[in-house]
């Protein structure tokens, strides 16, 4: 009978774990051979051709590809810490009783519901040196134009605006949340022992809050690497290649070159870049 | 007990349905149906039906409104499916690499030709052109020549030129006139005519704007410095060769130009946001597109309509190898995989679309001047809409350079590269030797090993 209902476990089990392996684990090894392959869609008809590690051996030789990584990283460390920042800052002043408290909280999530394509556009109007918002007010304070988007350390500081625009509101969503769960009984006794609020704030409720904050970090710190809408929109990964992130190299050499091989590679290697900055942050929620 | 048997059942079944449907997923190819009626009296390819690949572009707008005369005439139903042009190479070729049947036929420019023809992804017109049961209307002689040069490759016709375009000098006349500034026939000309309205109106016009979006757009309009400095892209071994004096004299132009008197936020300017700063009186100077006479000189479109002069884009020095003017050709080809009923089908609706009679109706029903016919540019339509910029354009392209880009297999990534390169001259540029020698090593070790 055991047996009997463990099958039927196991037989319901099944659908579940074929569509796993059909679409997540089969297409990921298909990648990795892919990725030790010479597949040109303009040569050999797109044919693959073995080639063990070539493609590996590129990427470390390619200066565009070095620079896309340290590209990455700026944006990820940029956004991060500017977004969590604001998140905390912004998570600790609305946490207090005020009048429209929820309409404030509901206004504030939502650039979040905007597509990352249509909030690139329109942060590139607002980038447009002869146009946009910013180069006005930009002007108005020291009476020259600003072109952010036409230099190499302005662009991709743009960026970065544009995702602390869009994505502060979720930081601060899951900070305001895990505030509002916390115990009451911990701030009571800081009161008693006479800590001002600044003091509640940074050595009380921060602290009992980090599992959160890490987590949202992670969750984070995922979307600013894969990032790719905005940076098409905006600048396609210009001037040069000073926005070119690992995800729009990838891009680039896949659908402008059509080495659909390297391409592979390149993802794969981000793949394992994403990887490696997520077993950081939850080895440091884990021990916590 | 039977609930669980049933529960199994129901559970196997639904493993069995997800392969099953994993597997008829497979195997492209099944876009392009022909039927098998048979043909009536007159039509032989009645009932075929073929689909085609087309760019957003005014010819595509303007078949889109005819096909159905030449669905009538030869009972053949075409599907078109137009697509913005970014978008469109790669879709071609994806569909081509996995022998996919979903096009009978796509447009797409010249630069991609080779890489085609290479991969045997694209039908040669050789036998069709010949055969004169087919044949009703594809005549060789009647196309710009530059444009059907560019649909050949070892000495056979692959492609349809469906348009195609050259570069000239717009100016507004108008504020030459008020500053006593002659169209210039000289790079040095240029500069001078730029600093000069940039600095009588305190920088509200812009000297010049160019397209700076790197990638393609850049290339497009550096180009004219390249060529017009004496310069080239390939060396005699088929070497980039930009790590050369007259390259960086003419990007060191190109940037200067720009540079000082040059619109805000030209880095990110595309043939569209240069074309509208130019129309609405932004700027003294375009070198770009001769479509872009048309939308010069359109009202609903265009501030400066009837102030513009048209000219031959200046060059410092006489290239022997080439001019500063672009040669650009877009064309429709046959899928090398399907039936060949369908190739003949497809064959019918490219030589009916870029016949004469078309061309001139096309001309009616879209604001097209890049037709690539000669009657229909020597038409009474292609002169009364545009008489302004018409004859222009017919001299830029008789010295258009067809090595204006580079059009071999790796064209694609050549020109990424260097549009990049160029993007990054823009921002540096007190380091424009440098990054060009870095780019030709870069293409010479990676892409023409």
């Amino acid at each position: 009978m055991k047996n009997r209902n463990r099958m039927a476990a196991r037989a319901f089990a099944l659908p579940a774990l074929v569509t796993m392996i059909v679409i997540m684990i089969v297409p990921f090894l298909f990648s990795i051979y892919i990725s030790f392959n010479d597949v040109n869609l303009l040569e050999n008809g797109g044919k693959f051709v073995w080639a063990g590690i070539k493609n590996y051996k590129t990427f470390f030789t390619d200066s565009r590809a070095r620079n896309s990584v340290v590209v990455s990283l700026k944006f990820l460390l940029g956004a991060l810490a500017v977004e969590t920042a604001l998140g905390i800052a912004i998570s600790a002043f609305l946490d207090r009783r005020f009048h429209f408290k929820g309409i404030v909280r509901a206004l504030i999530i939502v650039p979040m519901f905007m597509t990352p394509v249509v909030s690139g556009l329109i942060w590139r109007a607002f980038f447009d040196p002869n146009a946009g918002i910013v180069s006005y007010v930009y002007q108005l304070i020291f009476h020259h134009k600003l072109d952010m988007l036409g230099s190499t350390s302005g662009a991709l500081w743009a960026l970065i605006i544009v995702d602390m625009w869009q994505w502060t509101p979720f930081m601060i969503l899951l900070i305001m949340a895990s505030l509002d769960g916390l115990s009451e009984d911990a701030v009571e006794a800081a009161k008693v022992e006479g800590a001002n609020e600044l003091q509640i704030i940074t050595r009380v409720k921060i602290p009992m809050i980090k599992p959160t904050i890490y987590m949202a970090m992670m969750i984070r710190a995922i979307d600013a690497l894969k990032i790719f809408d905005a940076i098409f929109v905006m600048t396609k990964g210009g001037p040069g290649s000073a926005t070119e992130t690992m995800n729009m190299y990838s891009y680039v050499v896949g659908f402008n070159f059509y080495r659909i091989g390297y391409a592979t590679t390149i993802s794969f290697i981000f793949t394992m870049v994403v990887t490696v900055v997520l077993s950081k942050l939850m080895q440091r929620t884990n021990n916590l | 007990m039977k609930r669980k048997l049933l529960s199994i059942l129901l559970a196997g079944a639904m493993v069995s349905s997800l392969i099953v449907g994993c597997s008829s997923s497979g195997g492209s190819g099944e876009g392009s149906s022909e039927n098998e009626g048979g043909g009536s009296e007159g039509k032989p390819y009645d009932g075929v039906e073929i689909n085609v690949l087309c760019e957003g572009h005014a010819s595509s707008n303007a078949y889109e409104k005819m096909v159905s005369e030449f669905e009538e005439e030869t009972g053949i139903t075409v599907n078109l499916e137009i697509i913005p042009y970014e978008e469109l190479p790669q879709k071609v070729l994806l569909s081509f690499s996995q022998k996919s049947q979903d096009y009978d036929m796509v447009m797409n420019d010249a630069l991609s030709l080779q890489g085609y023809v290479d991969n045997d992804y694209i039908a040669c017109l050789d036998d069709y052109i010949a055969n004169d049961d087919l044949n009703q209307w594809y005549d060789k002689a009647d196309f710009v020549e530059a444009y059907e040069n560019m649909m050949e490759t070892g000495g056979k016709v692959y492609g349809f030129p469906v348009y195609g375009e050259s570069t000239f000098l717009m100016y507004r006349k108008d504020l030459f006139d008020e500053y006593g500034l002659k169209a210039p026939t000289t790079m040095e000309e240029l500069e001078q005519c730029a600093k000069t309205v940039y600095e009588k109106t305190n920088g509200e016009v812009a000297g010049i704007t160019l397209r700076g979006q790197q990638g393609i757009h850049v290339v497009y309009t550096w180009g004219a410095f390249l060529w017009g400095y004496g310069g080239h892209y390939f060396d005699k071994d088929g070497k980039l060769d930009l790590n050369t004096d007259a390259a960086i004299e003419g990007t060191e132009a190109f940037c200067r130009l720009l540079n000082d008197y040059g619109p805000e936020g030209y880095t990110n300017f595309g043939w569209q946001e240069n074309r509208l700063l130019f129309q609405q009186g932004g700027a003294a100077m375009t070198i770009d597109a001769t479509v872009n006479g048309a939308y010069c000189e359109d009202p609903n479109e265009s501030e400066i309509v009837g102030k513009v002069g048209y000219a031959p884009v200046p060059a410092a020095v006489e290239n022997e190898e080439g001019g500063p003017a672009a040669l650009a050709t877009h064309g429709f080809y046959i899928n090398n995989v399907i039936e060949d009923k369908q190739k003949e089908a497809a064959f019918l609706f490219g030589s009916w679309a870029t016949n004469a009679q078309t061309q001139e109706k096309m001309m009616d029903v879209e604001p097209h001047c890049g037709v690539s016919s000669l009657k229909a540019i020597e038409s009474d339509a292609f002169q009364d809409k545009y008489a302004a910029f018409g004859n222009d354009m017919v001299k830029a392209l008789e010295v258009a350079n067809p090595l204006y880009v580079p059009t071999n297999t790796e064209a694609n990534e050549i020109i990424n590269k260097v549009g990049t390169a160029l993007s990054k001259c823009l921002v540096e540029s007190d380091n424009i030797a440098a990054i060009l020698k870095e780019v030709n090593d870069d293409v010479n070790n990676n892409v023409l090993k």
